[in-house]
């Protein structure tokens, strides 16, 4: 199930909403009902691999339980259960179909599914597991409250990644002030109309330029306006699942961290990733670059070759996505090499400069983040320098510039302003806020009532 | 203002915009229980999708929103608004060849006519706003496309009325501003120009080719047509909707028929009394107006009148537009015939039709902006040229058949990617040909395809069914693309269980396979099977969506007959509890099906559902004649019947060498060929099979009836069973 789903606004939202309001005083009860509408949100997609994701909340609570009397030793080995279950389900087709090409052997695997926020719901049960281990938090004996923990509803699927450390007191209590509820049901409807209204808006012209390139169609002008448009739509797409995510976890008395932070704005590549999926960013330091030995012993770079390659890795089973990744690290070893940040600050124009450059590489590698796979990205980095500026057949890029130019001008605003927050605290932008978001969730409504809609991006990952 | 003022009010506006988002989701919720007939995934999706609380109203804001955000581009591109405010679609250049194959699919309908001196006229299309009046100078190739086509018609001595020159409406009040169809205005033109032109072919009556012989009854801002209702009437506006009504006394007699020939509607009475829906007129609220024209009525429509004075018959084969078209013509002449030859509607052969109808016109207008549309079954040239020839032996036609069904790539693989089918039951029909012929390597192929895509609607639940949009009952609830079907996966799970029986299968896929099959039967057993104490009821869904929880009696037998097998088959895979529930729900299945038999001396029937009596088919007999043979055959009970002696009605169906959909329209060709199998003649069931070879082969539009012949031709070659 997804939150921009007329399932889950009308059908699943009121009775989770009304169950936890009725056990408020009941904190076991509630954890267990909110254990079970996850499992039921889960389940509403992925009816078999339900099951394996209760296995894996078994696991990691049994392993966290037993460490105190048996050591760490099955800490680790649950680390390497959950690492073992991602491994098989995301990367062993690819990895036997990589096999199979470079010996020119006929190893044959069946294609086994993939499991929704297998790669999300992976690292948080590694997150309580390693906080045991390290001694930051106590071993939960209650399962349900582990369970809550990895399979919350609102950031199971596509984040962000809660650490255990973060939300173990929540566990124990949590209250819902007035306040806190409508804090969350704006940042929810923010989010909703961002998806429904926005991404899926910019998702038309991506689809159109990819298709495009599949018959090679694409032209250098629609090339950019899928660029430009991609863009936009991974981080309103994303971004609007966050906000959603934060505002149902507020509606249900959870705090769950801030995952964007204007990534557009970014003076760096560093930085990008600083304000970019900060959750995942974070989880890396804290659980694999920090354990590597971070920037102790001399093995700085090559410690963030692994996590960038990892980080590369973790979004798909893909050799783009490795690449992507290892971009990504390279650009970030040679801005902490140069010391570029510190540099650029110095002088205002190498400034804009570097910011102009980061935002440029961040979109020419969501090229390689979106096509299937080199042969396409190749394609679509041509077509971009292409003479040919109109495309082939009738579709022109003038006229979905023309049809959207409003949705683009809004993400272009949303992603690139930030407005004084003397503006953004004051009650008339609060009160206007809060009615135009309740205009905007009817528009958003009607949008899906006329079957304008697409998956989440990073339910993939 | 204080600051603690400041946070009060913004509190209240907030928490009052909470409270309005929290008490809309709860009253919602509260409908969606109310209404919702099944505590059901499915039932629950198809509520808030199609009958949510305000459906209208949101597609009404989403068409406002689009209003204003100065949208001229809807439906992803593919629907834009005119300079004069009409939406209109526009249309991608066509080759040449695509326009060849086109006119050479309607080429026998003329060639026939010829033949027996019956005057055939092509009617061409009109055109919607041309580039000029598109936004964002986008390209329309309808025009070129209507170009190539007349050339292409004239090249092939087609007699062509160019209707774009004749008909003399400002292009702006030629079409619906929110529909694709003519106007009433521009219908009436038509049908003055056209019956002026044919009276020197046939006799006719032009009384009420004058304008002034009718009366206008017209009903303002009332239509919201196709195009207008997906945007709604604050983006497209509201079409006024006319209708011309002839002034005087008027008689007449309608007739429809569905796809199988069956008789669904007769009227009579005034010329508005008979051919038109007034409820719909009537209703304020029925958006679609159009609709009203043949009383809604769209495969094959025959109107008589009664007060004319010659007796003249036409045939009119045309798609929607043909319809208005259709009522006035009627007044001119005795008979007139109307055959719709759009997917799903009209599928008998327009040559036997011809022939048996004897018209003294035929009138073609099946071309749509540029395009030619339909489905044109006209093969009885095929047979004619070559009933002289040799014959092929069997075993060659076999091949012929799977080579063409199951084209290989270099590796001698099936090359599924280029089997252009949208029916998984087609797949089914292969595997059981192929376990016949037991061809290993072809059988392993396609279990595995008919696993990898056993959940093409992505509901983590396995199932079969088509990959196109149906309304399966015409009641208006559109299934979407992968819905499953009962009788889909009535036949892949018998496929299967030849599969299994072939001993071929290599392990894995073998266990793949019959963890799927016990799933599927145990969703369908405990989800998708109903039974009412209070009428009696016991039957298996037409498919998974909760809108056609409907008794058609076929889907039960065969049902039972698969599911029979299947814990046969598997028995150590099913629990003593799973077991008892199927056979509980299977014999309840075939004693209600005993109790709906219809006797009359020796020939038994069915109906097709429970709720009518509408007739069966052959194709749908024989589904219950399977279902109660392996129902006996594998769940060890006897039935008050010898199965095979319940073949009369399938016998009756056949006449000279082929076999048709009911005894009693013999233009309607049956299309599953495995229905042969029951005749228990072996000569006749061998020259009905070569015929339909004759008939189908290699006809792209036919393919999945060549799949019910490459079935019948393995069982022919390698069963012996005839």
């Amino acid at each position: 199930m997804i939150f921009s789903s007329l399932e889950f606004i009308f059908a699943f939202l009121p009775v989770a909403l009304i169950g936890d309001f009725l056990l408020q005083r009941f904190i076991k009860a509630r954890n267990l009902f909110l254990l079970s509408m996850s499992l039921f949100f889960y389940a509403w997609g992925e009816p078999k691999l339900v099951v394996l994701f209760m296995i894996t909340i078994l696991i990691n609570w049994f392993a966290g339980l037993s460490m105190e009397g048996c050591g760490k030793w099955v800490g680790i080995l649950a680390i390497v259960i959950d690492i073992g279950i991602l491994l098989i389900f995301k990367y062993l087709n690819w990895f036997i179909n990589g096999i199979n090409e470079a010996l020119r052997l006929n190893l044959v695997v069946n294609e086994l599914p993939l499991p929704i926020g297998i790669s999300f719901y992976t690292f948080q049960a590694i997150s309580y597991i390693s906080d045991v281990m390290t001694e930051k938090a106590k071993p939960n004996k209650n399962p349900i409250n582990v369970g809550l923990y990895i399979s919350f509803f609102p950031q199971l699927i596509a984040g962000p990644i809660v650490r255990y450390t973060e939300i173990e007191k929540q566990l124990q209590d949590r209250r819902v002030t007035m306040p806190s509820f409508n804090n969350g049901v704006m940042r929810f409807l923010g989010g909703f109309s961002k998806k429904v209204i926005l991404a899926d808006g910019m998702a038309i012209i991506v689809d159109k330029a990819y298709d495009l390139l599949s018959t090679g169609e694409l032209g250098a002008a629609f090339a950019w306006l899928g660029t430009i448009a991609y863009m936009f739509q991974i981080f309103m797409d994303f971004s609007a699942y966050s906000d959603m995510a934060i505002g149902l976890g507020e509606m249900f008395g959870f705090t769950i961290p801030e995952n964007f932070n204007k990534p557009y704005l970014a003076k760096s590549v560093r930085d990008f990733w600083r304000r970019w999926h900060i959750s995942l960013s974070i989880w890396f330091r804290d659980y694999v670059y920090i354990p590597l030995g971070g920037n102790k012993n001399g093995r700085t770079y090559f410690n963030l070759a692994i996590v960038w390659l990892l980080t590369g890795l973790w979004h798909g089973a893909n050799l783009t996505f490795l690449t992507w990744g290892g971009v990504y690290g390279l650009l970030v070893m040679i801005e902490k090499a140069f010391n570029i940040e510190d540099k650029t600050d110095r002088s205002k124009i190498w400034k804009w400069l570097y910011r102009i450059f980061t935002l440029l590489a961040v979109m020419m590698l969501w090229i390689l983040f979106r096509a299937d796979n080199f042969e396409a990205a190749i394609k679509y980095a041509k077509a971009l320098i292409s003479l040919d500026v109109e495309n082939v057949g009738i579709d022109s890029p003038w006229m979905y510039l023309g049809e959207m130019k409003y949705e683009l001008l809004t993400c272009a605003l949303l992603s690139f302003v930030r407005l004084p927050d003397k503006i953004v605290n004051s009650i008339w932008f609060q009160s206007s806020r809060a009615v135009l978001l309740l205009l905007l969730f009817f528009v958003s409504v009607s949008y899906l009532v006329k079957g304008t809609f697409s998956p989440f991006l990073y339910f993939n990952f | 203002m204080p600051f603690y003022q400041k946070k009060v009010g913004e509190m209240i506006i907030t928490t009052a915009v909470s409270l309005a988002f929290i008490i809309y989701i709860m009253i919602s919720f509260v409908l969606m229980l109310v209404n919702v007939n099944a505590p059901k995934k499915d039932a629950v999706t198809n509520y808030l999708s199609n009958d949510i609380q305000a459906h209208d109203e949101y597609i009404n804001i989403y068409g406002m929103i689009q209003r204003g955000l100065g949208k001229k581009a809807i439906e992803d591109f593919t629907i834009f608004k005119t300079n004069y405010g009409k939406l209109t679609s526009v249309c991608e250049k066509k080759d040449v060849s695509e326009i060849k194959t086109a006119v050479s699919n309607i080429l026998p309908i003329f060639a026939y006519c010829e033949g027996e001196e019956i005057p055939c006229v092509y009617l061409t299309g009109l055109l919607p706003a041309g580039e000029d009046a598109l936004p964002y100078e986008e390209s329309d190739y309808s025009h070129l496309n209507a170009e190539l086509l007349k050339n292409e018609l004239d090249e092939n001595g087609i007699n062509v009325f160019d209707l774009r020159n004749m008909v003399s409406a400002n292009q702006d009040e030629m079409f619906y501003y929110t529909d694709h169809h003519w106007t009433t205005a521009t219908s009436f033109s038509a049908f003055q120009i056209i019956v002026e032109s044919i009276s020197e072919y046939i006799e006719s009556d032009v009384h009420y080719a004058d304008i002034d012989k009718y009366e206008k009854m017209i009903i303002p801002n009332a239509f919201l047509g196709s195009y207008g209702i997906k945007v709604g009437k604050y983006y497209a506006g509201k079409d006024s909707f006319q209708v011309l009504i002839p002034k005087g006394d008027t008689l007449f007699k309608f007739e429809s028929y569905d796809n199988i020939g069956n008789l669904s509607m007769t009227k009579s009475g005034a010329w508005i009394d008979a051919l038109m829906d007034q409820s719909i007129l009537d209703n304020p609220n029925y958006n679609n107006k159009y609709n009203a024209w043949l009383n809604t009525q769209a495969v094959e429509n025959r109107i008589i009148n009664e007060n004319v004075d010659n007796n003249t018959k036409i045939l009119l084969i045309s798609h929607s537009y043909g319809r208005p078209l259709a009522q006035y013509m009627a007044l001119c002449f005795k008979e007139v015939r109307i055959l719709d030859p759009q997917k799903g509607r009209f599928t008998g052969n327009y040559i036997e039709y011809i022939e048996n109808f004897e018209p003294d016109i035929v009138l073609f207008l099946g071309e749509f902006e540029g395009e030619i549309i339909g489905i044109y079954d006209t093969s009885v040239n095929d047979k004619i040229s070559q009933m002289g020839e040799d014959r092929l032996e069997t075993s060659e036609m076999l091949k012929n058949l799977e080579d063409y069904l199951l084209p290989v790539d270099e590796e001698e693989k099936i090359d599924f990617a280029n089997i252009n089918v949208d029916d998984h039951q087609f797949f089914a029909y292969c595997l059981k040909a192929e376990c016949s012929m037991g061809n290993r390597n072809k059988i392993n192929e396609l279990t595995k395809y008919l696993l990898d895509h056993s959940d093409e609607d992505r509901d983590g639940i396995p199932g079969w069914g088509l990959l196109f949009e149906w309304d399966a009952f015409s009641d208006g609830s559109v299934n979407p693309v992968g819905q499953v079907y009962a009788i889909k996966v009535a036949n892949v799970l018998d496929a299967f269980m030849d599969a299994l029986n072939s001993g071929v299968l290599d392990e894995e896929l073998r266990r793949q396979m019959i963890d799927i099959t016990h799933q599927v039967t145990m969703n369908w057993n405990e989800n998708y099977y109903t039974q009412e104490n209070d009428t009696g009821k016991s039957f298996f869904w037409y498919s998974t969506s909760a809108s056609d929880d409907i008794e058609c009696i076929n889907i039960s037998a065969k049902m039972a007959g698969v599911f029979a097998r299947v814990i046969s088959t598997c028995s150590d895979e099913f629990s003593e509890e799973e077991k008892g529930l199927v056979y509980d729900n299977i014999d309840a299945c075939i004693d209600r099906l005993l109790e709906l038999a219809i006797t009359d001396g020796e020939l038994v029937t069915w109906d097709y559902l429970s709720r009518n009596s509408t007739t069966n088919d052959c194709i749908h007999h024989a589904f219950i004649l399977e279902g109660l043979q392996d129902y006996q055959l594998y769940r060890g009970k006897s039935v008050s019947y010898n199965v095979p002696d319940l073949n009369e009605y399938i016998k009756k169906c056949t006449e000279d060498g082929y076999i048709y959909s009911t005894p009693d329209h013999l233009s309607y060709r049956c299309f599953d060929t495995d229905a042969v199998r029951w005749i228990g003649d072996r000569e006749i069931e061998a020259e009905i099979l070569l015929n339909s070879y004759d008939r189908y082969f290699n006809r792209e539009t036919d393919i999945r009836q060549m799949a019910f012949l490459f079935n019948a031709f393995a069982f022919l070659e390698y069963d012996k069973q005839y």
